[in-house]
């Protein structure tokens, strides 16, 4: 059954106009709004989630066809990224219900909803000016989040990481914008497909000089080194939530931008590689600073945000190998990451919400015995993001590898390696704070909705890390649209 | 179809058991009890598939998970004698822990973690490509890290530098699996087996050294060795006997598997020759053979005696790789020949010291003494480990060191010898320290009343101490074995008959040997009952001649205080852990490159701009050299 795709931008854009005006008069309402969006769209999501097993589900709103009208497309990969969106969104709010007054609740709900908008927008929209639109809604509702404090520290906003995204996000959005007009002046359209169609015939200057300010802007927005100054001050202050939506939500948008606008648009325009090399070796620094800087921080929201970074850098190199093993592997680090690093931004935040200031990565000293729902439930994202089988992350390494060994790139294997190495090394401290009982530590239940949600996505990291046979019909999909700009042409001229 | 022939039959017995165990783990006597179960039946299968002789050697089991992804199963009689060994030590294991864990507080699920490392074991031995050897690699390692944490001081240290070893022994796998599928495609042994035939020397030598860092690591070849005393040292004692004696030898596995099978005698001997063996050959034994030095000298200089052990297991598999690297019939044969024995020999030690643990909770040497009266049938068991370590020719490790030693003396190998030689002379003195310390001498005061080991961790020991001497006569047994698994990778067995070895250099009859030692021991105990029978006498006197320096006094004669101080004081200078620092400072500097990023990462503001422009300016930079602009 197919349900229009463009509700899954109407829906939480409603939602989010809803929530700070019933809040007004019927506080109790406002806080269940966010969720019933939530939850419509993943009811549309998992009605068109059958129909992306045979391609594309797009839409053309306002009865206006390509070329004049904004159409919508969603790709299979655009589609089970919006999927990963909306649980990453329903993971961070249900999570949160404990019956406990938080500080900013309304302003947080609706920036939530409003990132959500915008992420799952970009990931679908077919128009290039639509999508700096969403980027736009993003990149607000990322400042504003950014500037909410983590709880227990409601009274200073967290006004350096908003600052310093604001000032960063503005230069990414004028040099997104910047790379439109280009394209637009050189091929008279706005649609992703249609000025994909008529690249070849472009300057290659122009097709360049587009090249260099959407890498520049959307790098910065998936946070690639070394453009990714703005992420650990914004991950460092703000609420876990806010880093699992970072992390799995706003970024992974850009990512998909930034490979969809690169690869299917962009490269046929260029000389034959180039947009590969640039990006799989932007990655690969990406992938081996993000994770030395997490194993060399302190600070847990630090050591968790940087990881997130060398992960989109891990991300950025496998679909830029140019081969089907490593799109493969690349779709399946992206699920794993979205899985696990909720997860872990959960588990921490409820481990360390008694402390002031910096979370050290002692705070989670002898959790399993304290709470032991919430530190197996961490070990286990911990172990799935270090890619131990069964985990979506560990055939997304194992894909990776022999990706990379079947193109005989051994710097990016020494890279790899040495990343995984410090990987390790981070998050097999936190797994020895984890186990390490030899303090007691008082009891400490880990709320239920929180618990819920943590098994749920434990149990999706088994389903897939046992079972990942069934999403290779749309990772066959995935594949099509990054190797053959032809294929995305083709879903788009409907 | 033969159900008990498929490979897969053998990881869902064990798998059933695994997860029973681990779901049942607060009740602990079901948990032990369905691992037992499991796992003695899985012993049975592998037993009657082997005396059937019913190995389908070119069979193989897929298991589909993507569209051209599978993961593959099978065995021939190679993976065999490591199955075998590994499985047929676990029940043993697993009985000798009933007592012990009994009493124990249950934090954790032993007998569940137990059993997924014992599935993981036998699945990397069955697996025939490198996926699924990593797959059941991982499996087998991680739920050990939970194991090590003992609760005694450094235990902590000790589960992070195994976490961090193994970690780079994956890391190592996940190279050897790119190599091969660089070169041909795919993952599976026989792809390997191609791409060292079509690679060039550089592949092959990248193979060689991240199989040293894969496998090695594992099998405690020097320099990655480091984890294992300390790992060894520090898990819960009835486990360090399945850890040392049975999970070691998934390493060897590997190696064997990377040097005979994967690059295979034909290259190997293509690249001419090394003191009389190939290049890469002698890079293994003499890799092999400093192990066994270091792991020799090492353990004679604890006072921990269950590190003492853990370093003994380290020279043991030194000797093994020794065998390896020299390569050839009959040090292939000792080599694979040593691996069944030691499974055997270690195992037994691990059982006695532990049994010895559990009744007086003590495990340094310098506190013990004396469990001969107390414990004789365990001094009894240990003394035939400690006989069969030492080569000393009443148990089947005489053999297997021979073979390598003979081996070794065909190929006419200058310098492997005396540093051999030194080797044993070490693993004298550690076993004579650990049986002086431990076991003889004067018993203390508050160890008077201590009881014999429990029945139920007796058995065990006692099935390995027949099986150990048994075999001493009879070494045609496991040679048919081994000659049968050296069949598989395409090498030929050195002579044998049901109770002699032959080798290039000379014979060796288990028969004679044992009568000889039989004849001596009866020439002894006939000279002994032909003099007057002494009397007892207390310990006491036996250290004071009668004499009693100062009347009443509760003194103590047992010297194993700083038993070896004098050559400790000689050996320290050159033995001072120098590996371990060499890590230590690896680690150190690789925290300090980590640490550049707050150069980069220093809060201003203006900078992240510069930053990005600066980025940008890099990239227009490589567009405008490579990207065609203009």
């Amino acid at each position: 059954m197919t349900v229009d795709p463009v509700l899954l931008i109407v829906i939480p854009l409603v939602a989010a106009f809803l929530v700070p005006i019933t809040s007004i008069f019927m506080k109790g309402l406002a806080k269940w709004i966010p969720l019933l969006g939530l939850i419509g769209m993943a009811v549309v999501m998992a009605l068109d989630f059958g129909d992306l097993y045979d391609g594309p589900v797009t839409s053309i709103t306002g009865g206006f066809g390509p070329p004049w009208g904004i159409s919508i497309i969603m790709t299979p990969f655009g589609g089970l990224l919006a999927t990963g969106m909306i649980g990453v969104a329903l993971f961070v709010m249900i999570s949160e219900i404990d019956g406990k007054k938080r500080a900013h609740q309304t302003v947080y709900n609706t920036m939530v909803m409003m990132a959500t908008t915008g992420a799952v927008g970009m990931v679908i929209t077919g128009d290039i000016f639509n999508m700096f639109v969403f980027l736009e809604i993003t990149a607000i509702a990322g400042v504003v989040l950014a500037a909410i404090p983590r709880d227990g520290h409601e009274k200073g906003l967290n006004w350096r990481g908003a600052a310093v995204y604001a000032l960063v996000g503005g230069v990414a959005s004028f040099l997104v914008l910047a790379g439109i007009a280009l394209l637009y002046g050189a091929t008279s359209t706005l649609n992703i497909y249609q000025i994909a169609e008529r690249i070849e015939g472009v300057d290659t200057f122009v097709v360049g000089a587009a090249f260099l300010t959407m890498f520049i802007g959307l790098g910065i927005e998936s946070e690639l080194f070394p453009l990714n100054g703005w992420a650990p001050e914004v991950y460092r202050g703000s609420k876990w939530g806010t880093g699992s939506l970072f992390s799995g939500v706003i970024g992974k948008a850009g990512l998909l931008a930034l490979l969809r606008i690169s690869f299917v648009v962009l490269s046929p325009g260029l000389e034959n590689g180039i947009v590969m090399d640039i990006l799989l070796w932007v990655g690969a620094a990406t992938y081996l600073f993000g994770e030395a800087a997490a194993f060399s921080s302190k600070d847990l929201y630090r050591v968790l945000g940087y990881s997130s970074i060398g992960v989109f850098g891990l991300l950025v190199a496998s679909f830029s190998l140019g081969v089907a093993d490593g799109i493969r592997g690349g779709t399946m680090l992206l699920l794993g990451h979205m899985l696990a690093k909720p997860i872990l931004f959960s588990m921490m935040g409820f481990a360390g919400r008694k402390k002031k200031g910096d979370v050290p990565l002692s705070s989670l000293k002898g959790l399993i015995r304290s709470s032991p729902s919430a530190g197996i439930i961490m070990t286990i994202g911990i172990l799935a993001l270090i890619g131990m089988p069964p985990s979506p992350t560990f055939w997304g390494k194992y894909f990776l590898f022999s990706a990379a060994g079947s193109e005989g790139q051994w710097l990016l294997i020494s890279i790899l390696i040495i990343g995984t190495l410090f990987e390790a090394g981070y998050l097999g401290r936190m797994l020895f704070n984890i186990f390490d009982t030899r303090k007691e530590r008082k009891a400490d239940t880990l709320p239920l909705a929180r618990g819920i949600m943590g098994a749920l996505f434990v149990f999706f990291i088994f389903l897939i890390g046992f079972l990942p046979g069934p999403l290779e019909d749309i990772i066959t999909f995935v594949i099509a649209e990054l190797i053959d700009p032809l294929n995305y042409i083709s879903w788009g001229s409907i | 179809m033969n159900l008990i022939n498929e490979p897969a039959t053998l990881l869902i017995i064990l798998g059933t058991g695994a997860g029973t165990a681990l779901l049942l783990w607060k009740v602990r006597w079901m948990a032990a009890l369905m691992s037992i179960i499991s796992s003695a039946i899985a012993a049975g299968v592998v037993i009657h598939t082997g005396l059937l002789g019913k190995i389908a050697s070119n069979e193989i089991w897929e298991f589909e998970i993507f569209n051209d992804l599978s993961l593959t199963l099978g065995t021939n009689w190679f993976s065999y004698l490591f199955l075998a060994s590994i499985a047929v030590l676990a029940p043993l294991v697993l009985i000798y822990s009933w007592e012990p864990m009994r009493t124990r507080q249950k934090d954790r699920p032993f007998y569940g973690l137990f059993m997924i490392s014992l599935v993981g074991a036998v699945g990397v031995t069955m697996a025939r490509d490198l996926l699924t050897l990593f797959l059941f690699w991982e499996l087998m390692t991680w739920p050990v890290i939970l194991l090590i944490g003992d609760g005694r001081p450094r235990s902590g240290k000790a589960m992070k530098l195994y976490f961090g070893f193994g970690m780079l022994s994956a890391s190592g796998i996940l190279g050897i699996l790119s190599i091969v599928s660089w070169s041909e495609g795919g993952v599976a042994y026989t792809d390997a087996v191609n791409a060292m035939a079509d690679g060039s020397t550089g592949i092959r030598i990248a193979m060689v050294l991240l199989g040293a860092m894969a496998f090695g690591t594992k099998a405690a070849l020097a320099p990655f060795h480091i984890w294992a005393p300390a790992a060894y040292g520090h898990t819960e004692d009835p486990f360090t006997a399945f850890f040392s004696g049975g999970l070691s030898k998934t390493g060897i596995y590997g190696a064997f598997l990377v040097v005979d099978v994967f690059i295979g005698t034909t290259i190997l001997i293509s690249y001419g020759s090394v003191n009389g063996l190939t290049p890469i050959g002698f890079f293994i034994a003499i890799t092999g053979a400093i192990t066994a030095l270091i792991g020799g000298i090492m353990a004679m200089m604890q006072d921990d005696a269950k590190k003492l052990l853990a370093y003994s297991s380290i020279s043991q598999l030194g000797y093994i790789f020794v065998g390896l690297g020299v390569g050839g019939s009959t040090a292939t044969a000792g080599a694979l020949y040593h691996v069944l024995n030691h499974t055997a020999f270690k195992a037994v030690l691990f059982m006695g010291l532990g049994a010895v643990i559990y009744r007086t909770g003590e495990y340094r040497l310098s506190k013990l003494g004396g469990m001969i009266h107390v414990m004789p049938l365990t001094f009894w068991c240990f003394l035939v480990g400690i006989f069969a370590a030492a080569a000393i020719p009443i148990t089947s490790g005489l053999a297997s060191k021979w073979l390598i030693y003979e081996g070794a003396l065909e190929k006419g190998v200058g310098i492997l010898v005396p540093i051999l030689f030194l080797a044993s002379a070490a693993a004298f003195l550690y076993s004579f320290r650990i049986l002086q310390g431990g076991f003889m001498g004067q018993l203390r005061d508050e160890f008077k009343d201590i009881k014999e080991a429990p029945i139920t961790m007796l058995i065990p020991m006692i099935i390995i101490m027949i099986a150990l001497i048994v075999v001493a006569f009879i070494p045609g047994l496991p040679m048919e074995l081994i000659s049968r698994a050296m069949a598989d990778i395409g090498m030929e067995a050195p002579e044998y008959s049901l109770i002699s070895l032959e080798s290039g250099v000379g014979s060796y009859s288990g028969l004679v040997v044992m009568l000889a030692v039989v004849a001596g021991f009866i020439t002894a105990v006939l000279m002994f009952f032909s003099r007057p029978l002494g009397r007892h006498i207390d310990l006491r006197d036996t250290f004071t001649a009668g004499e009693e320096p100062i009347p009443n006094m509760d003194k103590r004669y047992h010297y194993a205080w700083k038993f070896y101080a004098p050559y400790e004081r000689f050996l320290r200078p050159y033995f001072n852990n120098w590996i371990g620092k060499g890590w230590a400072k690896v680690y150190k500097v690789s925290s300090q490159v980590a640490r550049l990023h707050r150069s980069v990462m220093n809060g201003d503001m203006t900078g992240y701009i510069w930053l990005i422009f600066g980025a940008m300016v890099l990239v227009g930079m490589v567009l405008y050299r490579y990207g065609g602009w203009f």
